[in-house]
């Protein structure tokens, strides 16, 4: 009987401890509220508890440890445990501990737990994630410690209200610094316009000027199909279809029509303006229903996915004659060609993108740091110090990057060498998943584009072929920060009126709708699926940071 | 239940009986304790987290400090111009699919369990659970090649057998999505449904067949009279469950398979909704559309479930 009992109790007890266990996994710590340190200045006045140097190096006065959280990315897989925090470390007395966070849902569980690091990194934060986080007092504010700590951020964000705005959250301040890259041939440019220069020269003909001479250098290209180095199966012109990278955007641009966005609107002298209903987008239109007629572009430029897209404007040999990239994908034999005169007498432009953050948020001090000071003037140092900034942000110095008899910087190997990369991930900076400041000063002062002499790479391609052919950059669209409902209300009407225009577009291109007896009904549908409201959210994003 | 407590005076007697019985079952009582902690802590506590669909959502008030909203998001969900549309292809898909897809396991069971030949069995099950081991981005990334307009396998062999000229255009055409999106799927998943019923199959008596053979039953008889009749609970509690799950059309698929001639077609609930915003952390939105989709799946199970009561067969309660 007692045997039984003891029996009994000890099950008893087992399930309590199975209960309670199954309770305490699903506990959190909601309830504990976090310390808010405001300017970093405690009871002792002292910025930090008295911790932290007001000027030059080491930071602080004894080695702390910041923690921090990044999202994961494959080409720098070693974040959390590459060489350049322990040369941050001898330097400013500061251990960056990083926590590499693998997926997005682990980000969007940081956020919808409250349970943040000290110093948020890239981790794609959204406008709506901020607000909420900035409501719940979860961020310290950063514009007064930039008064006060880093002169150099506070100086360029001065100087650069779009920066500034476009890293504004929704309540009007400041919370995080960006990563900004401001390299002239990155921006300045979107797709570069690449044709296979060696199968023009087998057939004696020029790189193409005009749209007319696109359209019968390809038809030749095609007709020539097996011939010398032009493969039996060759695409004469493939896109992404209606992709704002790879897409038919600068078909638009070569008659005049310029859009700066994927959602088809241009700024002109400050007002928003919609293209996807421009009569003027006809033409274009009726000159890619024609090349598409000719058998001159797939069927497949509707179908393909963006990873079928990009294989097969790489594919060496070359299987695509014409097609729009970020970089040339053939540099051997593949031509870089400006925007084509569409003998319109409109001007044939490229797209160009803004001076924007490359991203925005790559820098968030929570209200968990203890050493908001030391912290900012940590990113402080990165933007100001070139060789710790270079450091932070391409790796070890001597490995990654260098610097000339005349003290210029310049790169050893990059993303181009996906074998060094590997080869020496554990030396590798954060690149665009933390803050930087390469603006143009630093290109002009401080870094030796060596790209520049290496014909046909991006950088060769800007200085001797794009440069005065793209869109004057007050003309691109930039979006700003709007409050959560009107920001809702936009990608709905967004969502509508893209996958309507797609549909459209595709049957005028592939001839299954004309577009002259379409075009009217077309109108009245992207009226009636809200474009003028679209419009005005747009105009009203752009002004919360064009303002 | 034993006589006396049927018989007795009633309420006392029964409750009474009932403690005593659980008390003198206790020790399997304590096992069973920790799975229905389980289940209250995992499926009926989370439910209070419905309530978000009815509130302003802030993580940093938490689910019970945020504020009451009533029912705005469910009429921002109602009020979306495309509602109709995606509602009504989110049914068609579902429904498509429930149909096309559920009898052919069945069959395939039934004359898998009829062959003589092992061999044959064996080959043609491992054929068929093949393609369920394959993921999904795969699966489209397939039907993109093999259905490609102007190079895939399809219209090569099409056009080389002289069947058919120029494009093919089952990717280019918004009324043959739901039959490459239903068949596809069908393809991926007969095999491997079939399993259960085999399973079902395999308990059947083979003494029944035995005496069908002797009284001159042909094959067919035997499947349609003997086999069929067997498994018909485990084919009705499947449809009950999978009518349960109508609503809940799978978002990868018909995401990656969305192109610019099929957006009419493929946008279902959950497509689109995750392009008006989910991804930016609408949370009450979210749950506002989690929750009608389930209302309407436990609507249409309860009906399913009735209607089988009703017709004599199986029912889940």
């Amino acid at each position: 009987m007692i045997g039984k009992r003891k029996r009994f109790i000890g099950g008893v007890a087992l399930s309590l401890v199975l209960v309670t266990g199954i309770g305490a996994g699903c506990s959190n710590n909601a309830g504990e509220a976090p310390s808010a340190v405001e300017n970093g200045e405690n009871t002792s006045g002292l910025p930090d508890g008295g911790m932290t140097n007001l000027e030059g190096y080491p930071i602080t006065k004894e080695p702390i440890t910041i923690t921090a959280a990044v999202t994961y990315g494959s080409l720098r897989p070693e974040m959390d445990t590459t060489a350049i925090w322990d040369y941050v470390e001898e330097k400013t007395n500061i251990r960056v501990e990083v926590e590499i966070v693998k997926d997005k849902d682990k980000a969007d569980l940081m956020f919808a737990s409250g349970d943040f690091p000290d110093l948020i990194m890239n981790v794609g934060i959204n406008p709506n994630q901020m607000a909420n986080a900035v409501e719940g007092g979860s961020f310290v504010e950063m514009k007064p410690l930039l008064e006060q700590y880093a002169p150099t951020w506070n100086k360029f964000m001065e100087d650069n209200p779009l920066v500034y705005n476009g890293s504004l959250a929704t309540d009007g301040k400041l919370y995080s610094l960006p990563y900004i890259d401001f390299a002239p041939f990155d921006r300045n440019l979107r797709d570069q316009w690449i044709i296979m220069g060696n199968w023009l020269d087998e057939l004696n003909l020029p790189v193409p000027q005009t749209t007319e001479e696109f359209k019968e250098a390809l038809i030749a290209i095609k007709a020539n199909a097996g011939k010398g180095s032009i493969p039996a199966d060759v695409i004469p012109y493939y896109i992404y279809f209606d992709n704002y990278v790879g897409g038919q955007f600068d078909i638009y641009g070569s008659f005049g029509v310029y859009v700066t966005d994927p959602d088809y609107v241009v700024v002109e002298d400050g007002v928003v303006k919609d293209q996807s209903t421009n009569p003027a987008i006809k033409e274009p239109l009726k000159y890619l229903r024609e090349l598409y007629a000719e058998g001159l572009m797939p069927p497949e430029i509707f179908t393909d996915d963006f990873t079928t897209y990009a294989s097969k404007i790489s594919s060496d040999p070359p299987i695509v004659a014409a097609y729009h990239s970020y970089a040339n994908r053939q540099p051997e034999i593949g031509v870089a060609m400006g925007p084509l005169d569409s003998g319109n007498g409109e001007e044939p432009l490229l797209r160009s993108q803004a001076y924007m953050p490359g991203p925005a948020n790559t820098a968030i001090i929570t209200s968990n740091n203890k050493y908001p000071v030391a912290t900012v003037r940590l990113l402080e140092a990165i933007a100001s110090d070139t060789e710790l900034g270079l450091t932070v942000s391409r790796g070890t110095k001597g490995i990654v990057w260098d610097t000339d008899e005349e003290g210029k910087a310049y790169q050893i190997f990059w993303e181009e060498s996906p074998e060094q990369m590997a080869a020496n991930a554990g030396e590798l900076g954060l690149h665009n998943s933390f803050v930087a400041l390469k603006d143009q000063r630093f290109y002009e002062e401080t870094w030796k584009e060596l790209s520049y002499d290496v014909e046909n790479s991006r950088g060769w391609a800007y200085e001797n072929v794009y440069k005065d052919v793209v869109l004057p950059n007050e003309m691109v669209y930039v979006q700003g920060a709007i409050g959560q409902d009107d920001n809702n209300l936009l990608n709905q009407y967004k969502t509508d009126l893209t996958n309507y225009r797609k549909a459209m577009f595709a049957d005028f291109i592939t001839g299954k709708q004309d577009i002259d007896a379409t075009w009217d009904t077309y109108v009245a549908q992207m009226k009636q699926l809200g474009l003028d409201a679209f419009i005005e959210l747009k105009q009203k994003a752009y002004n919360a940071i064009a303002k | 239940m034993d006589t006396a407590s049927r018989t007795g005076p009633k309420d006392k007697k029964q409750t009474k009986s009932l403690g005593f019985r659980i008390w003198q079952s206790r020790e399997l009582y304590l096992f069973l304790l920790p799975a229905v902690a389980l289940v209250i802590v995992f499926n009926y506590f989370p439910m209070y987290g419905i309530t978000v669909a009815f509130k302003d959502f802030k993580p940093h008030l938490g689910i019970m400090g945020s504020p009451w909203a009533g029912l705005k998001y469910f009429d921002r969900f109602f009020d979306m111009p495309m509602f109709s549309v995606i509602l009504k292809n989110t049914l068609l898909l579902s429904f498509y699919t429930l149909i096309a897809s559920f009898p052919l396991p069945i069959i395939l069971a039934l004359a898998l369990n009829s062959t003589p030949s092992q061999r044959l069995k064996k080959i043609v099950q491992t054929i068929t659970y093949a393609p369920h081991f394959i993921s999904i981005v795969i699966i489209v990334g397939m039907l993109n090649i093999f259905f490609s307009p102007s190079m895939g396998i399809v219209r090569n062999i099409l056009s080389g057998l002289g069947l058919m000229d120029g494009n093919l255009d089952v990717l280019m055409n918004a009324s043959s999505f739901p039959h490459l999106y239903v068949w596809s799927g069908v393809w991926q998943t007969l095999g491997w449904s079939s399993i259960i019923y085999l399973g079902a199959l395999s308990a059947v008596d083979p003494a029944l067949h035995e005496s069908a053979v002797i009284d001159g039953a042909s094959k067919f008889q035997r499947v349609f009279r003997i086999d069929l009749p067997l498994i018909l609970p485990t084919i009705v509690i499947l449809l009950i469950l999978e009518s349960g799950t109508i609503m809940n059309i799978g978002f990868e698929k018909v995401f990656l398979m969305q192109n610019a001639f099929n957006l009419s077609t493929s946008e279902v609930i959950n497509t689109y909704v995750y392009k008006v915003g989910i991804r930016e952390a609408q949370y009450s939105l979210s749950s506002a559309i989690g929750l009608f989709n389930s209302g309407i799946n436990f609507i249409l199970i309860l009906l399913v479930n009735q209607v089988s009561r009703r017709l004599g067969q199986e029912s889940l309660w």
